[in-house]
């Protein structure tokens, strides 16, 4: 009996091990393959992860500064709305970096997609264009007004 | 197998255990950390989709910014699938959202300026708590809180 404990111990904590490697090691193929799955539907062959990966991380690196003098200019709106006599000209300075982070932010995000666009399959990207179409019109049948007056018709 | 081998073994086994569980624990943080910073971000503001007026009044023109800002966007997001993108309208979109942001800002911090204006105490402290998170600033009753 006293032989006995060490075993029990050993085959549970090595069940233990080869559980949460098998269940870790199926979830991370699983992710592998639905992974390549999307990568070979969507985009050109020879894309990979990397490649994306790379363009992502170039996005988040150019636009991080603008995040930083976006938050401090947004602080400093915060800041002079609570004194009493705030200064116009640091107001309209604060305002003014707020439009050029956010145009560059934009800008920079628009170049991102445009890139990443150019690794999409042809017939994706004319699938994603099509879905686009449809809500790119209801914007602008909602801006023209026209969706309004045909409801007034009904 | 010899008893002093199936400690060894054991041991190993063990220490494999631990190590499993360290890594999950590990990884729960970090996802907890992912979580809370995010929140904190939303909370900061920086992102026009998070923004919103205070005060009741303001309300309808910031609705009809957020329309016009979405008109441009969209207008800018179909710009991507054209071959080559237009870069006049594209020099447009963007002046318009930037120049829609601006007046966004404006009117975020007109409207503080009109919160003394609002007669409720409760709703007044709940409106300039939601506003100082918008515009980063720490809250007045928690001068602690961390905020990006």
């Amino acid at each position: 009996m006293k032989q006995r404990w060490p075993y029990f111990l050993l085959v549970l904590s090595l069940a233990v091990n080869a559980g949460v490697l098998g269940f870790y090691g199926v979830s991370k193929y699983r992710d592998w393959r639905q992974n390549q799955r999307y990568l070979s539907k969507e985009f050109k062959p020879g894309t990979t992860w990397h490649q994306l990966d790379r363009l992502l991380k170039e996005l988040e690196r150019a636009r991080a500064p603008y995040f930083d003098t976006l938050r401090m200019a947004t602080r400093e709106l915060g800041m002079l709305a609570l004194e009493p006599n705030p200064d116009s000209a640091r107001l309209n300075a604060a305002l003014d970096q707020i439009a050029r982070c956010t145009r560059e932010r934009f800008r920079l995000h628009r170049e991102f997609i445009r890139a990443d666009f150019r690794l999409y399959r042809p017939e994706k990207l004319e699938f994603w264009r099509n879905r686009m179409k449809v809500e790119y019109d209801s914007i602008l049948r909602a801006d023209s007004g026209t969706a309004v007056q045909s409801e007034e018709e009904r | 197998m010899k008893p002093k081998w199936v400690m060894v073994l054991l041991v190993v086994s063990l220490v494999g255990n631990a190590l499993e569980l360290g890594l999950y624990a590990r990884a729960e943080w970090q996802r907890h950390r992912y979580w809370q910073k995010f929140f904190g971000w939303v909370q900061s503001g920086a992102e026009t989709w998070t923004m919103r007026v205070v005060v009741k009044e303001f309300e309808p023109r910031m609705q009809v910014l957020e329309r016009r800002e979405t008109r441009w966007v969209e207008e800018l997001e179909w710009q991507d699938y054209q071959q080559p993108p237009d870069s006049s309208i594209d020099r447009q979109a963007l002046d318009s959202v930037a120049s829609i942001t601006r007046q966004k800002y404006e009117l975020l911090y007109q409207s503080r300026r009109a919160l003394s204006a609002v007669e409720d105490p409760k709703l007044r402290t709940r409106m300039e708590k939601r506003w100082r998170g918008q515009m980063g600033l720490p809250s007045e009753e928690h001068p602690k809180t961390k905020t990006r």
